[in-house]
């Protein structure tokens, strides 16, 4: 028996770094959060959020995350879906998808920030040239968020379009040689057979990603700095300027998000069967 | 009975195929394209050349000019992301291995623990820097690790050892367990059937995983931007976004230190690129049971 259960010792380092790094420190956030400066009990640092707009915050980070994920979700389906036939040049191709990933995040926010440039911009440039009307990529909010999330996309589309495919390589051929017999055509069998056996794999993605992208920070941080901000860029923001106390409150608030949208998720994906 | 299509010969298709792909690659590398062509131009030649125009002089002077910016950066990432996505590669191994051998093991409850450890570690990657980050730099600060190699390295674990811990447990579950039974009869221990049948097997999902962290760590803004006090402790995308958020940076040389910085990233994934599709790939054959 004691040389059975010596394979513990394989998970104990995972766990205890994870629990001293990261569990002690985030139980520690969120103690600080209800603390004031002379170390009392107080929920005044939640209700001095209110100060740094806190609700409008809140709606700009679910704006940019919903965005950004259904962007990716659409290019890595079409992506998934290109990769899955045989052609020549497949490989070159399957490299080009890939190279955002290798490019910093730093590197594409300030990529982006040229494109989107209001004169001179490619965005621009490109609208002009189909004659389309050119406009201000930063001229309000929701067009500042959007642009967020187009440059997010392109940055996180890989690895999306890498679950994805690799989820559509493992439904069986079969099935899709009975529905084109039956008739149905390529969009019929991508929305009955595609979609719903990839269910599973579109969760994963869905979490991996959207977590993920609560804590965007670098390319918001670039492309529009504090305004308008999202939760991750708020608590730095707080962090840099005010009371850590203040700062561990946002920080609470983030965390909150994410165990929900955690929560969800596994409902929804029907849990880690 | 087929509905009827418009009729196209097959070749006509299989062109109209590669000028759709070919109008898609090209849109989804512009960001990249203007990095490079622009780190190429004049200052002058940036501003008034139309974007997408290559240079009409070429000149490497830009790229001369931001070399030694990103000179000390550059090794400091290399050391930072080699040690940190090894180390949390390997640990993240000897996790997966723990829940695979927990997974065939049959004692009162071993389901319940698998479960609970298990989410354990995934809520690890969940966790946000921020939610760490007075805590974590207070700590970091206290045992005097600020600003150095193994402070920036310790944090990286925090995150990477859970990422690498659930992609490996997904690689691992490949191995027939027979080979396990196996060794164990021939008087293998644990550390031995790890070391000796496990990761030999594993190998491509263990290449994966540890060019995606250090992909991950090496893009890493955050920490090295908390962490760092000093310029000659920074970390590459930190370096660049101070770079370039100075007063007064030309233009031609924030492209040029855009495209050194992703230099290494690339290259890894120019040339290992198709080693880590394919190993994410073959989970969709053998992450059923996930």
């Amino acid at each position: 028996m004691n040389q059975n259960l010596k394979y513990f010792l394989f998970v104990i380092p995972a766990i205890a770094y994870i629990g001293v790094f990261a569990f002690f420190p985030s139980g520690e956030a969120v103690y600080y959060s209800f603390l004031n400066s002379q170390g009392q009990f107080t929920l005044s640092n939640y209700k001095e959020l209110f100060y740094f707009n806190i609700g409008g915050t809140i709606i700009n980070t679910i704006i940019v995350v919903s965005l950004a994920l259904f962007l990716e979700l659409l290019l890595g389906l079409g992506i998934a879906a290109v990769l899955t036939w045989e052609f020549r040049g497949k490989k070159a191709f399957s490299t080009l998808v890939i190279v955002p990933m290798g490019v910093a995040t730093v590197v594409a926010a300030i990529a982006f920030s040229f494109i989107f440039q209001t004169s001179g911009g490619y965005a621009n440039s490109f609208l002009k040239l189909i004659d389309l009307p050119t406009f201000n990529w930063y001229a309000n909010k929701y067009i500042s968020l959007l642009t967020v999330a187009i440059s997010d996309s392109w940055k996180n589309t890989p690895i999306v379009a890498l679950i994805l495919l690799s989820g559509m390589l493992s439904i069986p051929r079969d099935l899709y040689n009975a529905a084109a017999l039956d008739g149905a055509g390529p969009i019929r069998r991508f929305f009955y057979i595609t979609l719903p056996n990839l269910k599973k794999f579109i969760a994963i993605a869905l979490i991996i990603r959207g977590v993920s992208e609560f804590n965007i920070f670098a390319l918001p941080l670039i492309l529009i700095g504090y305004h308008p901000s999202i939760l991750t860029t708020l608590a730095y923001d707080l962090y840099s300027t005010s009371t850590i106390y203040l700062s561990s409150a946002a920080a609470v608030i983030l965390l909150a998000f994410i165990s929900v949208f955690i929560a969800i998720n596994i409902k929804l994906g029907g849990g880690n069967k | 009975m087929m509905r009827e299509r418009r009729v196209l010969s097959p070749y006509t298709k299989s062109v109209l195929h590669y000028i759709a792909l070919t109008i898609v690659s090209v849109i989804w590398l512009i960001p990249v394209y203007a990095m490079i062509i622009n780190g190429f131009k004049s200052n002058l030649e940036v501003a008034s050349s139309p974007v997408l125009v290559p240079p009409s002089h070429p000149t490497l002077s830009p790229y001369m000019a931001v070399a030694h910016v990103l000179e000390t950066p550059i090794i400091n990432s290399l050391i930072v992301a080699v040690i940190a996505s090894l180390l949390s590669t390997i640990l993240g191994s000897m996790g997966a291995y723990f829940f695979y051998v927990l997974s065939n093991s049959y004692f009162r409850g071993s389901g319940m623990l698998s479960n609970f450890l298990f989410s354990l570690i995934a809520l690890g990657t969940f966790i946000p820097y921020e939610a760490t980050l007075i805590p974590l730099t207070r700590f970091i600060v206290d045992i005097n690790l600020l600003n150095s190699y193994p402070g920036l390295i310790v944090s990286m674990l925090i995150f990477y050892i859970p990422t690498a811990a659930l992609l490996m447990s997904l690689f691992v579950t490949v191995v027939p367990k027979s080979l396990i039974e196996a060794a164990r009869l021939d008087g293998a221990g644990d550390v031995k059937i790890f070391f000796k049948v496990i990761l030999p097997l594993v190998i491509p999902g263990f290449i994966s995983t540890l060019i995606f962290i250090i992909i991950e760590s090496w893009n890493n803004f955050f920490l090295p931007l908390v962490l760092t006090t000093t310029p000659s402790m920074r970390l590459v995308p930190v370096a660049v976004e101070a770079y370039t958020g100075g007063y007064g940076t030309l233009y031609n040389e924030t492209f040029a230190v855009a495209t050194l910085a992703s230099l290494i990233p690339l290259i890894i994934f120019i040339f290992l690129g198709r080693y880590f599709i394919r190993g994410l790939v073959a989970l969709g054959g053998a992450g059923k049971g996930v």
